[in-house]
C-alpha cells in the first residue's frame, strides 16, 4: 500500500488503484501522517525546483546548427550522380579492390610477353634486383616483400626478378645434367 | 548576474511553467505535435520542427538542467537533443505522444552525459556564476529592492536545497521522478522514457521519495 501512497497524492494514479488507497487512509493514521508529508513534498517539487531562462543565443545557435545540418544534408543530396562515390561504406571496398588489383598483376603478366625483351639484358636485370632482392630467392618469388606490397611500382622490378629466378633455376638443372 | 543578463532564474514564488501538458483525450493519435512531427516528417517542414522547438525547447533545457546543474552543458544538451531528432526524422514511427518521444531522447542524453563526467560536486550556483559561499549570493540578492526578497531567498535557498538531494538520488530514481512530477508525465509515460515497466516506476518513485522525505524532513514538518 505504501508504494502506491506517492501515485495517490500526486494524482498518478487511476480511480481504480486509487479505491483501494483512499480506504486505507480511512483508517490508518501513519499513512494519513506520511501522505501529508507527501503532498507537502510534491508541492515542493513542484515550487521551489530552480527554473532557468535559456540565454539569449540559445534559440540562434539551435537555428544556425539546424541549418548547417540542413546544409550538409542538401550538400551531400546535391551531388547526384557522383554522389555515391562519397558513401563512407566505399572507402573500405576501393581499398579491397586497389589491394587484390595489386596482388593478382604479377600472375596475369606472367603468362604474358610483355617483360620478355627485359629479360635480355641481364645487367638491367641485377640493377633493378639490388635493392629489394632477399637471401632466398624461391621464398621471394612466393611471398612478395611488404614493401613491394605497399607500393606497387615495384611489381614491375618484382615480376623481373621472379622470372630471372624462374631462368636461373633452369640453368642450373642444366648444369647438373651436363656435369 | 555578472555581465551575462541572459540567464534568470525564477524563485519559489514563480511556478515552474516549464511542464509539459496532461496527456490529450484520445492519447497520441490526437496529439497535435505528433501531427507536425509527421510533418516534418513526410515534408521536411522545417516551419513545424521549429515550432516544436519553440514550444518545448525551454523544457528541455530545464530539465537538462536538473540533471547536469550546468546552463551551458543543458543548452547544448537541449540541442543536441533537437538535432538527433531532427536527423532521425524519417524513421520517425509515432507510438506515443511527442513529448514522450522528446524526453525519452533527451532523458538518454542526460544519462550518458551523467556516466560520461562525474558531476558530483559541480552543481552551478543559482545565480550563474561561481560563489565564494552562499552567504554571499543571498546578500546580493537581499541587496536588489524586490518587494518579497526575502521569501525569494528562502526559495532559492529550498531550491538548491532540494536539488542537492536530487543529485544525491541514483540516475533512475531521479529520472522518473524529475519526469513524472516535474515534466507532468503519466506513469505509463515514464515507463516509455526509461524503457521500464509500470510498477518498476512506481517503485523508483517510491524510493526516491523517501529519501527525499527523509533528507527534507525539517521543510516538510
Amino acid at each position: 500500500m505504501l508504494i502506491e501512497l506517492p501515485g495517490y497524492v500526486s494524482g498518478k494514479l487511476g480511480a481504480a488503484e486509487s479505491v483501494p488507497v483512499r480506504a486505507h487512509l480511512e483508517v490508518c493514521t501513519g499513512c494519513r501522517s506520511e501522505a501529508t508529508q507527501l503532498e507537502r513534498l510534491e508541492q515542493l517539487l513542484r515550487q521551489a525546483l530552480p527554473s532557468i531562462e535559456p540565454s539569449r543565443g540559445f534559440a540562434s545557435a539551435f537555428a544556425n546548427r539546424l541549418a548547417a545540418e540542413t546544409a550538409a544534408e542538401e550538400e551531400a543530396a546535391g551531388h547526384g550522380w557522383l554522389g555515391w562515390l562519397l558513401q563512407p561504406w566505399l572507402i573500405p571496398v576501393a581499398a579491397a579492390a586497389l589491394l587484390a588489383a595489386v596482388m593478382f598483376r604479377p600472375f596475369s603478366e606472367q603468362s604474358g610477353t610483355a617483360f620478355a625483351p627485359q629479360l635480355t639484358s641481364k645487367k638491367v636485370v641485377a640493377e633493378h634486383k639490388a635493392p629489394v632482392a632477399p637471401a632466398n630467392k624461391s621464398e621471394f618469388a612466393s611471398n612478395p616483400p611488404s614493401e613491394v606490397v605497399q607500393r606497387p611500382e615495384l611489381f614491375v622490378d618484382y615480376s623481373v626478378i621472379r622470372d630471372l629466378d624462374i631462368l636461373e633455376s633452369g640453368k642450373g638443372d642444366t648444369e647438373s645434367h651436363a656435369g | 548576474m555578472g555581465d551575462d543578463p541572459s540567464p534568470t532564474v525564477s524563485l519559489h514564488s514563480k511556478p515552474v511553467k516549464t511542464k509539459v501538458q496532461a496527456p490529450a483525450e484520445g492519447g497520441w493519435r490526437s496529439d497535435p505535435d505528433v501531427a507536425l512531427m509527421q510533418r516534418v516528417r513526410d515534408a521536411n517542414d522545417s516551419a513545424a520542427f521549429r515550432e516544436l522547438f519553440g514550444k518545448y525547447s525551454d523544457a528541455v533545457v530545464n530539465f537538462a538542467y536538473r540533471f547536469v546543474s550546468n546552463r551551458n552543458r543543458a543548452e547544448e544538451l537541449a540541442q543536441d537533443a533537437f538535432l538527433q531528432i531532427y536527423r532521425a526524422r524519417s524513421r520517425y514511427e509515432p507510438k506515443a505522444r511527442f513529448t514522450t518521444y522528446l524526453y525519452r531522447v533527451v532523458t538518454n542524453l542526460c544519462l550518458n552525459e551523467l556516466r560520461r563526467f562525474d558531476y558530483q560536486g559541480r552543481l552551478e550556483p543559482l545565480e550563474g556564476r561561481p560563489l565564494e559561499d552562499g552567504e554571499e549570493g543571498i546578500r546580493e540578492l537581499a541587496d536588489q529592492e524586490i518587494p518579497d526578497a526575502e521569501d525569494r531567498v528562502a526559495g532559492v535557498e529550498t531550491g538548491t536545497r532540494i536539488q542537492k538531494v536530487l543529485d544525491k538520488l541514483p540516475m533512475n530514481q531521479k529520472s522518473a521522478l524529475l519526469l513524472s512530477r516535474v515534466e507532468g508525465l503519466s506513469y505509463q509515460e515514464v515507463a516509455e522514457c526509461l524503457e521500464t515497466t509500470e510498477s518498476a516506476v512506481k517503485s523508483l518513485i517510491f524510493r526516491a521519495t523517501q529519501t527525499l522525505r527523509e533528507e527534507l524532513a525539517d521543510l516538510l514538518s
